[in-house]
């Protein structure tokens, strides 16, 4: 437990969700030591989230803390009423910005630039997993918004079912179906691209 | 190949990141320090969109407007009083005149 102003507020496990909403209203008062409790609670997950999609560290960076701000220039309209939670709200926030980056293009295409040759141990398998990255982002990108947005909460945010339900504002049943739907068409976007390793899946 | 091993090969293509504690100590620090930073002004509302209150509007014309004239409206009565008042002297100086005038014709016996 931690004391903030006239508040005592749990730290994690369970609690993890309420004692947000609390830090966030007491940061909604102008606290800032509860807003930064927010930031170191939420921060790590929030920056492993949007580097895993943008695959870029500053990106990620820039993504977080700028969907930080956004929350704490909020926060005094914030209403936790018990469905809408702050994490389920960050997790839009970053995942929308960090899509919104993989959509920009990059300043010069790899057929633009030159090839420099990665005699290093490992060379061939990093070329081989920016290759895998670049297809998967490039056929994530090509499906349908609430698809993409379920599939990368269920691979790449590892939260469980409820809580991507919650980010999607829709049932479990729903989450469910929208995966298969989902998986389905990633599937089809890949074997258009020639990655037929999977071709089997029945 | 299975659906498992479908989502271990797309889970794979975008391994996850470690995040460091001084790497959330540097976000902490730009959040915070950003905190201070004030807002972006807002833009100004189109005047269409804005209904005109009459008291808005005897503030936004009608007072300035009369504090913009009050000046040469004041200079120029306060000219037209001067001028009329030199206007009025002259006026009677003439008539004494012509009053000097006749009584010299008359005294002259015409």
């Amino acid at each position: 437990m931690r004391q903030y102003g006239s508040r005592v507020i749990a730290e994690g496990g369970e609690d993890g969700a309420r004692a947000d909403d609390e830090l966030l209203a007491a940061a909604a008062g102008g606290e800032r030591d509860a807003f930064r409790r927010i930031v170191e609670r939420n921060g790590p997950r929030m920056l492993a989230l949007a580097q895993r999609v943008t695959g870029n560290a500053n990106d990620a960076d820039e993504i977080v803390q700028e969907a930080f701000l956004k929350i704490w220039k909020a926060a005094p309209q914030w209403r936790a009423d018990g469905h809408a939670q702050l994490s389920t709200w960050l997790y839009r926030v970053v995942l929308n910005a960090a899509i919104d980056r993989l959509r920009r293009p990059s300043p010069a295409s790899l057929d633009e630039v030159d090839e420099v040759a990665d005699c290093s141990a490992g060379g061939f398998e990093r070329v081989i997993e920016g290759e895998r990255r670049r297809f998967v982002s490039q056929a994530l990108q090509e499906l349908p918004e609430r698809q993409r947005t379920a599939l990368i909460l269920c691979y790449f945010a590892e939260v469980t079912g409820e809580e991507a339900a919650q980010v999607l504002a829709v049932t479990r049943s729903a989450l469910d179906a929208l995966l298969v739907r989902g998986r389905r068409a990633l599937r089809q976007k890949l074997l258009e691209r020639g990655i037929t390793g999977f071709g089997d899946i029945e | 190949m299975t659906w498992d091993d479908f989502d271990t090969f797309i889970r794979n293509s975008h391994p996850p990141a470690k995040i460091d504690p001084d790497r959330t100590g540097r976000l902490v620090a730009s959040v915070m320090a950003g905190l201070d930073t004030p807002p972006p002004a807002r833009p100004a509302v189109p005047s269409s969109t804005v209904r005109p209150q009459p008291m808005s509007l005897l503030h936004a014309i009608i007072v300035p407007a009369v504090w913009r004239f009050a000046g040469p409206m004041a200079a120029a009565a306060i000219l037209g009083i001067i001028v009329g008042q030199h206007l009025g002297d002259l006026h009677e100086v003439s008539t004494l005149g012509d009053l000097f005038g006749a009584s010299t014709l008359l005294a002259g016996g015409f």
